[in-house]
């Protein structure tokens, strides 16, 4: 009996499909008996307060099947504001590029784009670019696609000519997801195997001092503090 | 009868990012047409702001949610969880869910050693039962591999031992597969740059970012069945398997796996059949 009965939660999926069962008792067991009690109340109540009443429970079974979502609470938590797959990926990052003071970039892949997006788009004078880039004699450069060396003169020529404020350091390990932190708020993440054969990529960017942006300013530290790989960080 | 689902007959040719909310504006152009607009208009008396107010908090709220970037996100992306260790992933990952494992893509290159201690068991045992299983996993003998296993923080050789256990472990499911079941594992490999790990179990689909100098050296995302996040991936896993130019059958032996003898006495994975 009692292995039926735990099967039988079991099978009800609880842990995924809670709010369904939560949805399904509120009506059942709130909403249900005071609409009929209201019914059964007629003449005794005011039109507009029973209407009112049930205006309200309905607000609450809207806030509750629409507003509060846990999927909502967990991109909250992780400050995670975008998702998209988009060829061109970079456009909301130089919003934020122009008004920062700060800018950390890892690049790794689509070196070209990367090196355009530093030397285009405009900036505060005070605001200071750290760009890691991978170093072009280390062991990993060779399984890159594009011309590792040729990029990273262009930016050493970039960062010595440009009015920008660059600092350039290369790291010697496997690659690492490009990403672009601005301010240590906001981070943008361009995975570089998450592509489909159309050229769009899966972008990504969490915001606000949250554990996504912390976990970027962690890697991003760590990396610059010691970019020569020597085990797991 | 079907023995696999067919996840609700989605296209898994292209791509197309939706946003998934057309419930909630149903729900919601419902809402105020046959409840907030007739009660407005009807509404009289000393009690009629009630209603008045209601539908400015209402408006408030839509809208508030409406613009709010994280619904999106979270809603149409189908996105359920982040995941920053093994453990809290197989904590949250349903088991028990009776078509979970019918239907499974696998993409391996990043921490396979992890990944085979964690999900083997239930993988030998959904297989033996009947499981459609694609495995797509970086070609031991690929010179990429060098890449690989300095980020898993794996010797020389290492990798190339783990797929050739992925390998036996298809040849054990199929050899003990019950007589009614239908078993039908496929491996592919690749020959390029790693792929960063992937796995869909049915209509759950775990996206794993490569996080090799973070402090947990993992970071997983979660996505629920038919949404955006779910079919990008899918996509994407379709994309690559149906290639031809890109993935490709062969035969793993143990020749090609660099001092055999030493993973083999340190494997510390188990599993029954």
């Amino acid at each position: 009996m009692k292995k039926k009965l735990t099967k039988r939660i079991k099978a009800l999926d609880i842990k995924t499909n809670y709010k369904k069962y939560i949805t399904v008792l509120y009506v059942l067991l709130v909403m249900v008996p005071i609409m009929i009690g209201l019914s059964l109340s007629v003449g005794r109540t005011d039109d507009v307060v029973a209407k009112s009443i049930a205006n309200i429970l309905l607000l609450v079974l809207f806030v509750v099947f629409f507003i509060y979502d846990f999927r909502k609470k967990v991109a909250e938590d992780w400050g995670l504001v975008t998702m998209k797959v988009a060829e061109r990926c970079y456009d909301e990052a130089v919003e934020d590029m122009k008004k920062a003071h700060s800018i950390k970039m890892v690049m790794s892949s689509d070196l070209a784009g990367m090196y355009k997006l530093i030397e285009e788009t405009p900036c505060d004078s005070t605001c200071t670019y750290e760009v890691l880039m991978m170093n072009p004699y280390s062991e990993f450069a060779k399984f890159c696609k594009e011309d590792v060396a040729l990029w990273a003169e262009k930016l050493e020529t970039l960062a010595a000519h440009s009015s920008k404020n660059i600092s350039i350091k290369h790291y010697s390990m496997p690659p690492v997801d490009n990403f672009i932190l601005v301010d240590d708020n906001v981070v943008y993440i361009y995975p570089i195997t998450q592509k489909l054969n159309d050229g769009r990529r899966m972008c990504k960017s969490f915001r606000g001092k949250k554990k996504g942006t912390k976990i970027y300013v962690d890697i991003f530290s760590r990396l610059w503090k010691n970019p020569i790989y020597g085990g797991r960080v | 009868m079907k023995l696999f689902g067919s996840n609700k007959g989605n296209d898994v040719k292209r791509f197309e990012e939706k946003r998934r909310l057309m419930g909630y504006e149903t729900f919601l152009i419902g809402y105020i047409v046959l409840i907030i607009l007739p009660c407005m208009i009807l509404s009289s008396g000393k009690y009629a702001w009630m209603n008045i107010t209601l539908a400015v908090i209402l408006v408030a709220l839509v809208l508030w949610a409406y613009f709010d970037k994280t619904f999106v996100t979270s809603t149409s992306w189908g996105m359920r969880a982040i995941y920053t260790s093994l453990q809290s992933e197989r904590y949250y990952m349903n088991y028990q869910r009776t078509h979970f494992w019918r239907d499974v893509d696998v993409l391996l290159s990043y921490d396979i050693r992890d990944f085979l201690e964690d999900k083997i068991r239930e993988l030998a045992v959904m297989g033996k039962l009947g499981s459609k299983m694609r495995i797509l996993l970086l070609d031991p003998q690929s010179p990429y591999v060098e890449i690989v296993e300095k980020a898993s923080n794996m010797k020389p050789g290492e990798y190339a031992y783990y797929v050739l256990q992925i390998q036996n472990f298809m040849l054990r499911v199929n050899q003990a597969a019950t007589e009614d079941s239908i078993v039908d594992i496929t491996i592919k490999y690749y020959d390029d740059l790693p792929l960063d790990n992937m796995f869909r179990a049915y209509d759950v689909m775990f996206a794993y970012d490569n996080k090799q100098c973070s402090e947990e050296n993992f970071m997983s995302y979660s996505f629920d069945g038919n949404l955006n996040g779910y079919n990008f991936y899918r996509v994407f896993f379709e994309e690559k398997w149906n290639d031809e130019s890109f993935c490709y059958s062969k035969e793993i032996t143990g020749d090609m796996v660099p001092n055999y003898r030493v993973f083999a006495d340190n494997d510390t994975i188990s599993y029954r059949i």
